[in-house]
């Protein structure tokens, strides 16, 4: 899976789920600060990337995970090191 | 869905000495004289704790209550107070002398017999807490989640209480880390309880209209329930006269597939259980146990 297809699916589900809307989501954007994802948002998304990539987050992982841009970046890594 | 700062301190009242010496008392004392002696006490209690007082009065006010006022206050007052005995009594005896009947123990069983987790929701009325002693059962591990700043007394009598029968705590950690904990707990086929009343934890609320007024309760479980896909079950464990409490279950169940998201599911599994909430206190209105103006936000 490349880093568009990784962007397409991470977008439709915060814009579906989350209800984010579609202009905030800029690579730069914080997703707590600019995105208002909190940490119940969190168990969401870790659902979510089980289903649709297929690894487990670790919560000490996704603390270091910042911006909408390293979270496709960390899912791009996972994915590239399976 | 909004957000709003808790109204409410969260821990059991009595302090660290208090709790010991309530635990020591009824090591040796019948339960039947700390019934008594809390019947002498409960004036105090309803003259110096005017923010519980002032709660329970707006409670019974939505409930269209008007006449003999003090009277339903002191009764909601000792039945607390009776249920808080009945803990400790447990917790000091360590043996249940407590008979209980049940309504719809199906929709427990049911979910208990089948593989996956799921959660129990409650709120403060009745004597939830108390509902570990009654369900023994060795099929299912059972988390309750709790309020992370009780006293460190509470959490263990809580925690040495409960780890005979398959359960123990997750305490809400400010960190929001429970959640996780949660998660994992579900995924490995166990029960969550949680209560669903209160705000503690995330601030995040749907407000659904309860006992006529518009009213706030916490997102959390809900979003869980939805998020996961697991099934849940409403518990209460209301307290009957004599030695007796009737444990009511409910299936807490909406048509998934009629929402579009997780938020979706979670607000309408929050309005069902709101709705069995508003008829389990039908039937016993003097116990709810919220001590605080749980419609703050709205006017009478």
């Amino acid at each position: 899976m490349n880093r568009k297809e990784i962007i397409e699916i991470v977008n439709k589900f915060l814009i579906e789920d989350i209800e984010v809307e579609q202009e905030a989501l800029v690579e730069e954007a914080f997703l707590k600060e600019d995105l208002g994802i909190d940490s119940l948002d969190f168990v969401d998304i870790v659902v979510v990337v089980e289903q649709n990539f297929g690894f487990k987050i670790k919560p000490e992982e996704m603390s270091r995970v910042k911006t909408l841009s390293q979270f496709y970046d960390y899912i791009e890594g996972k994915l590239n090191a399976s | 869905m909004s957000e709003k700062k808790p109204a409410w301190k969260g821990t059991t009242g009595g302090g660290n000495l208090g709790q010991r010496a309530l635990l020591l008392f009824f090591r040796y004392v019948d339960i039947r004289i700390g019934y008594a002696i809390l019947a002498c006490i409960i004036p105090f209690y309803l003259l110096f704790n005017r923010q519980a007082y002032l709660g329970i009065r707006d409670y019974f006010i939505r409930r269209g209550i008007r006449h003999g006022l003090l009277r339903h206050i002191y009764k909601n007052h000792y039945l607390f107070g009776q249920m808080m005995m009945d803990r400790f009594y447990i917790f000091a005896r360590k043996k249940n002398v407590f008979t209980s009947r049940i309504t719809d123990w199906e929709a427990f069983t049911g979910l208990l017999n089948g593989k996956g987790g799921f959660m129990i929701t409650g709120a403060h009325m009745g004597n939830f807490e108390i509902c570990g002693y009654f369900m023994q059962q060795d099929l299912k591990k059972l988390h309750a989640v709790v309020f992370g700043g009780e006293s460190a007394f509470i959490q263990a009598n809580r925690a040495r209480a409960l780890s005979g029968n398959m359960a123990d705590l997750i305490p809400v950690s400010p960190d929001m880390s429970h959640l996780f904990t949660i998660k994992s707990a579900l995924d490995n086929g166990d029960i969550v309880s949680m209560p669903c009343d209160r705000l503690f934890g995330s601030k995040k609320s749907f407000t659904v209209p309860f006992m006529g007024s518009p009213a706030e309760f916490p997102v959390g479980a809900f979003q869980l329930a939805a998020q996961l896909e697991v099934p849940v079950v409403s518990l209460y464990v209301m307290r009957e006269p004599g030695m007796k409490y009737h444990i009511i279950c409910k299936s807490l169940e909406v048509d998934r597939s009629q929402y579009k998201n997780s938020r979706g599911i979670a607000q309408a599994l929050c309005e069902v259980f709101v709705k069995q909430t508003e008829d389990v206190l039908e039937q016993y209105p003097h116990q709810w146990f919220n001590f605080y103006k749980f419609w703050d936000n709205h006017t009478l």
